[in-house]
């Protein structure tokens, strides 16, 4: 039987190879990997019966590697400490180690692994879900910073702003631009996302669209002023700067 | 030098006759001056107005006389009061001395403002004292019903006063105690070790204690070195640069010998430096996240740089990776968040946490008001 190891910390890596050849000489170790990309090649070019594959890698995590695995490779994934896949690993039945592994939990594995008993079935949909999970899909979570750029006297810059410190966004074309407050100032950026796509990810107890093409933090808006014609605008705090508000949202404002 | 907030504290200390005036005593004088023709010529209009006198300009002249008088007198009293007890003394007057001081020198000011506005008028006071002492009683009567109204404004004021100082103290202090729990808590939250990372060096020491016991030993000794500190600081508010950076050393000792050739970092931080005070844990999340999100997921690996420096009275630390930059990973960014969020409760508009993004890695600097250890 031959075998490939996959774990980007090499001492973890060398352990784990010296108990599998103590515990099982018969193993065969044809490949150790530090990565998920080496994982995967190793495997596309021994065909292993067996991968040893680390849930944390650099460029591809163990979980990803495993789902474009072929049927005739089985995968023992090996973790220090990812309690949500371990519980996933336990309700599915699918073969795991902790790290460090113990002589014999490897034992009680490797009998698995000889016998032949070891799960053979489908992994996909639950490692689709563990892969969702791992990148923090999983859930609902809103943007804390945002990607923005603006024009410095020395080029570009481009920096993580806090959402909390947005005071409102504004549709440009293709571009967003972001309203700030920099320390006492208020600065302006610009982002490459559209705002239709900001909007589902900004937290909506704290941001509100007022048009089609503004978007306001609510803990920003000082007051609201209706003008000559009836039309609604805010003020924003920080800013002399006034907003008008689209006739559909003016119920956002009924209680100020 | 006089400006409008001089004389309107000074218009305000006059007005509720505060024992501490703002402003030349001549100014005290003239609000006095004012407030007695203001009064001179309210009586004298309703005097026009109700009882239709005939001569306004002599009428006026006898009110402005008596006003003066009057007015001047009980500021000479009060003055004179305050000069011989001492504004101490005034001050922690018991409510019965309060009423008879500040109720007192009205009434008595009154006759004797009466009589000296009647003698420079030219009438005989002793022959009205005679003729018609109801006159005498009236002016007692009303004088009292002034200084009663007056005093119960004044009373009145004083509560609110203090009453409002009371509100305003309990609200610095929930203020004070508010900034506290948040700092606790994210300082606790700062502290937790985080499972994988704890679980993965474990599982390194014991895979080194047989193949190499030097460096299994290095190593739990660096985990020891940073629960200990992770422990003290999550139970004090201050600790120094110095110890700050000893903790990011064991920190990045242990995941080099983990990522082995993958990972190096420098810290430079100037000798002068070190006694410095900072949050507690404030520098391991800027690493831990340069780490995470910049080197871990990185196929070759990088390096983390770490540097202080003072500059116009701020403290500035700057940690710089080449890693693979703020990744759009949900996670990532909730411990420079709430980060931020402590030191921004902690000094308000004085901290700055900037996440820049470098044409290979990024750059997160902190900047906070620089201060000695006490």
């Amino acid at each position: 039987m031959k075998a490939i190891i996959a774990d980007d910390e090499l001492h973890l890596a060398q352990y784990l190879r010296d108990k599998l050849s103590k515990l099982w000489p018969e193993l065969q170790i044809v490949a150790m990997a530090d990565s998920g990309p080496a994982a995967a090649a190793a495997i596309a070019e021994h065909a292993p019966d067996i991968a040893f594959l680390d849930i944390r890698m650099p460029g591809a995590t163990g979980l990803q590697v495993a789902e474009k695995l072929a049927r005739s490779t089985k995968v023992v994934f090996v973790t220090a400490y990812d309690q949500y896949a371990v519980d996933a690993f336990e309700r599915d039945a699918v073969d795991y180690l902790l790290k460090p592994v113990t002589d014999e939990r490897l034992v009680r594995t490797i009998e698995k692994l000889r016998k032949g008993t070891s799960p053979t079935a489908e992994l996909a949909p639950l490692l689709a879900q563990l892969s969702e999970h791992m990148a923090g899909r999983a859930g609902v979570r809103h943007l804390r910073w945002i990607r923005a750029s603006r024009r410095a006297a020395d080029g570009e810059i481009t920096q993580q702003i806090p959402v909390a410190d947005v005071l409102y966004f504004q549709a440009d074309d293709k571009y967003t631009c972001v309203f700030a407050r920099d320390g006492t100032d208020v600065a302006e950026w610009l982002i490459r996302v559209p705002l239709s796509e900001l909007g589902k990810q900004l937290n909506p107890d704290d941001f509100a669209q007022i048009h089609r093409s503004v978007i306001v933090n609510m803990n920003a808006v000082d007051g609201t002023r209706r003008d000559l014609a009836g039309k609604l605008h805010v003020r924003i705090r920080h800013t002399a700067r006034e907003l008008p508000v689209a006739r559909q949202y003016v119920h956002l404002f009924r209680q100020m | 030098m006089l400006n409008v907030s001089v004389l309107r504290q000074s218009w305000r200390s006059w007005w509720s006759f505060s024992t501490r005036t703002v402003g030349p005593a001549w100014l005290q004088v003239l609000w006095t001056v004012l407030f007695n023709s203001a009064i001179a010529v309210v009586l004298t209009l309703m005097a026009w107005a109700f009882a239709g006198r005939a001569d306004p300009l002599r009428f006026f002249i006898w009110n402005f006389v008596i006003a003066q008088s009057i007015g001047l007198t009980i500021h000479a009293l009060y003055e004179a009061g305050g000069h011989l007890l001492g504004r101490e003394r005034i001050e922690a007057f018991s409510t019965r001395n309060r009423v008879i001081f500040f109720a007192g020198i009205p009434i008595v000011g009154c006759l004797i403002g009466y009589w000296i506005g009647l003698t420079l008028l030219g009438v005989d006071v002793s022959r009205i004292v005679q003729g018609a002492p109801r006159v005498v009683v009236a002016i007692v009567i009303v004088s009292i019903i002034f200084s009663t109204f007056w005093y119960r404004y004044l009373a009145g004021k004083t509560r609110l006063e203090r009453a409002e100082a009371d509100s305003e103290r309990e609200r610095a202090k929930a203020v004070d105690l508010q900034r506290q729990a948040i700092d606790a808590q994210l300082r606790s939250l700062q502290a937790q070790i985080e499972p994988h990372f704890l679980f993965n060096t474990l599982a390194n020491v014991v895979s080194l204690i047989d193949t190499a016991p030097d460096k299994a030993r290095s190593m739990l000794e660096r985990l020891i070195e940073l629960l200990r500190a992770s422990l003290a600081a999550s139970r004090s508010e201050r600790t120094t640069l110095g110890q700050e950076t000893a903790l990011i050393a064991a920190y990045l000792d242990i995941l080099r010998i983990r990522m082995g050739e993958r990972l190096s970092y420098t810290i430079s931080v100037p000798p002068e430096l070190l006694n410095v005070s900072i949050p507690p844990l404030s520098l391991q999340p800027l690493v831990e996240n340069s780490i995470k999100h910049g080197l871990e997921p990185k196929l070759e690996g990088g390096s983390v740089h770490l540097s202080a420096r003072a500059a116009d009275g701020a403290l500035q630390l700057d940690v710089e990776d080449d890693g693979l930059g703020f990744s759009l990973h949900p996670d990532a960014g909730v411990g420079l968040a709430n980060l931020r969020d402590r030191i921004s409760s902690l000094y308000g508009a004085r901290a700055r946490l900037v996440i820049e993004e470098l044409a290979r890695g990024t750059r997160v600097r902190m900047t906070i008001p620089l201060a000695q250890v006490e």
